[in-house]
């Protein structure tokens, strides 16, 4: 069997239609739709097309979870016990049955909200910026990164299936979200014990994953104001093993993201429109 | 001047066709029993991608004015492009409910930006089970779904769905009693009403 599987791999079948996420920044509509004040972008009953976003998100998380089976997936078998230790490796099986099991719990719930496999498109950019070639980078990508967003989009989905009364909803990602943490708490605890004698090695794992958690936050998608349908979800990331100081960087990032899109549509709208 | 009128008259922002969109009307028109000697205009707001759906069915100086934002006929699989079993099913709800505004029954309904969230969806379920009774191509689910979003995730609500889906004739007070009664099983606080989308409702509001 391979090793480092690269994404144009990972096996779909006809249903799964991938998108580029530079089509979507790309979209002018995307530049259109933001000149309008159309009041908070929390996902709650009362925001504009709530029900179809919620679908869409669900769709999103369906596929994400797809890929986070996928990453630790190949965490368990990319790197030798040399690389890393079997113990992990067996923190990373354990997550294998979770992801897989949020897949079925997504489909059902996709289900429960009248969507299909495959109605929306997928995105592979989770996997893509989870699987790094480096086992410590993979840790951090998949575990603290892709994880942690996962905590904060099963929080947002929590409390939409609260406030809008889904009893369906709500319990499924308040499972999965108790799922989520324990990951991502695995990913802190390995990330520790790995680098306890080795700083630089920490910090370069810790850069890497502000990077990534910058494009995770995806121009302004997940944020602390207003303006961001994701919500950071700080509570649960601290059960999860982030410090204060660490989500605050992780607000500054998010909000940094949301800077640098609103440059860029403004930049493509102003080179469309001929100004 | 034709009977169907469909803006803009070319797209730029997304694949679709004002000829075929007026095609697809006038067949739709013709299956759902539309009066003949009732002008349609169709507006679709290309700049709306998915997932903010939205349209709109009223009667305007005797036209029936449909209005759409462009995610309505969007295929989710494929960006800007149009799905036409979707928006088939789209022109036939509007084509529908305007029709029913013709009717002394529908006299009594506020124009669709004032209609209450609950009554809307609960007047759209009942379109809908009629085009699904027509042979054309629908989503059962996802309506229910939208349904109970703002009727509530209740038995009542989803008993109140079936008799909706089925209903071969009612009037506005029909929607409204039905609406009355998941409001009285509904545990949750009230809503607040959905947020407008299209473009001139939100400068209208905004002064």
């Amino acid at each position: 069997m391979k090793k480092i599987l690269p994404v144009e791999e990972l096996a779909r079948d006809s249903r799964f239609v991938r998108a580029r996420i530079e089509d979507a920044i790309s979209d002018p509509r995307q530049a259109k739709v933001s000149e309008r004040n159309t009041g908070s972008a929390r996902l709650e009953p009362a925001r504009p097309a709530a029900a179809d976003r919620a679908r869409q998100l669900m769709h999103g998380i369906f596929v994400g979870e797809i890929q986070a089976l996928e990453g630790a997936g190949r965490t368990t078998f990319d790197f030798d016990d040399d690389e890393i230790p079997f113990q992990l490796k067996l923190d990373m099986a354990r997550q294998c049955w979770d992801e897989s099991r949020h897949c079925e719990i997504s489909v059902k719930l996709s289900e429960h909200m009248g969507s299909e496999i495959g109605e929306f498109t997928e995105a592979t950019f989770l996997y893509e910026a989870a699987c790094a070639p480096d086992a410590l980078l993979r840790l951090t990508g998949v575990n603290r990164a892709l994880e942690g967003l996962a905590i904060d989009v099963f929080n947002t989905m929590k409390e939409f299936g609260d406030v809008s009364g889904d009893p369906v909803l709500a319990a499924c990602e308040d499972w999965m979200l108790a799922d989520e943490v324990t990951h991502v708490k695995m990913g802190s605890d390995w990330l520790r014990r790995l680098t306890e004698n080795d700083p630089e090695r920490r910090e370069r794992a810790l850069e890497f994953q502000r990077t990534v958690d910058k494009l995770f936050s995806l121009g302004g998608f997940r944020g602390e104001t207003d303006e961001n349908p994701i919500q950071l979800a700080r509570k649960f990331r601290e059960m999860a093993g982030f410090s204060t100081e660490e989500i605050d960087d992780l607000s500054e990032v998010a909000t940094e993201a949301q800077e640098e899109a609103r440059a860029a549509a403004d930049a493509l709208h102003g080179v469309a429109s001929g100004d | 001047m034709a009977r169907v009128q469909v803006t803009p008259e070319t797209f730029t922002l997304v694949d679709y066709d004002a000829g075929a969109i007026a095609g697809l009307t006038e067949e739709l028109a013709a299956k759902t029993g539309f009066p003949d000697d009732v002008d349609i205009t169709v507006e679709i707001d290309e700049e709306l991608p998915l997932p903010l759906t939205g349209a709109t069915a009223d009667v305007v100086d005797g036209r029936a004015a449909l209005w759409f934002s462009g995610a309505n006929f969007e295929d989710g699989r494929y960006r800007t492009h149009f799905d036409e079993p979707v928006a088939r099913t789209e022109l036939a709800i509007g084509l529908l409910r305007a029709a029913d505004r013709l009717g002394p029954g529908f006299a009594d309904a506020p124009v669709d930006e004032q209609l209450s969230d609950a009554h809307r969806h609960a007047w759209e379920v009942w379109a809908e089970g009629r085009v699904a009774r027509l042979g054309e191509h629908t989503r059962r689910v996802r309506r229910l779904y939208h349904f109970r979003l703002y009727n509530g995730f209740t038995d009542v609500a989803d008993a109140a769905f079936e008799r909706l889906w089925s209903a071969d004739a009612l009037a506005w007070s029909d929607i409204e009693a039905i609406c009355a009664e998941c409001a009285a099983s509904d545990p949750r606080p009230a809503l607040k009403k959905k947020g407008p989308i299209r473009r001139e409702t939100l400068k209208a509001a905004s002064g």
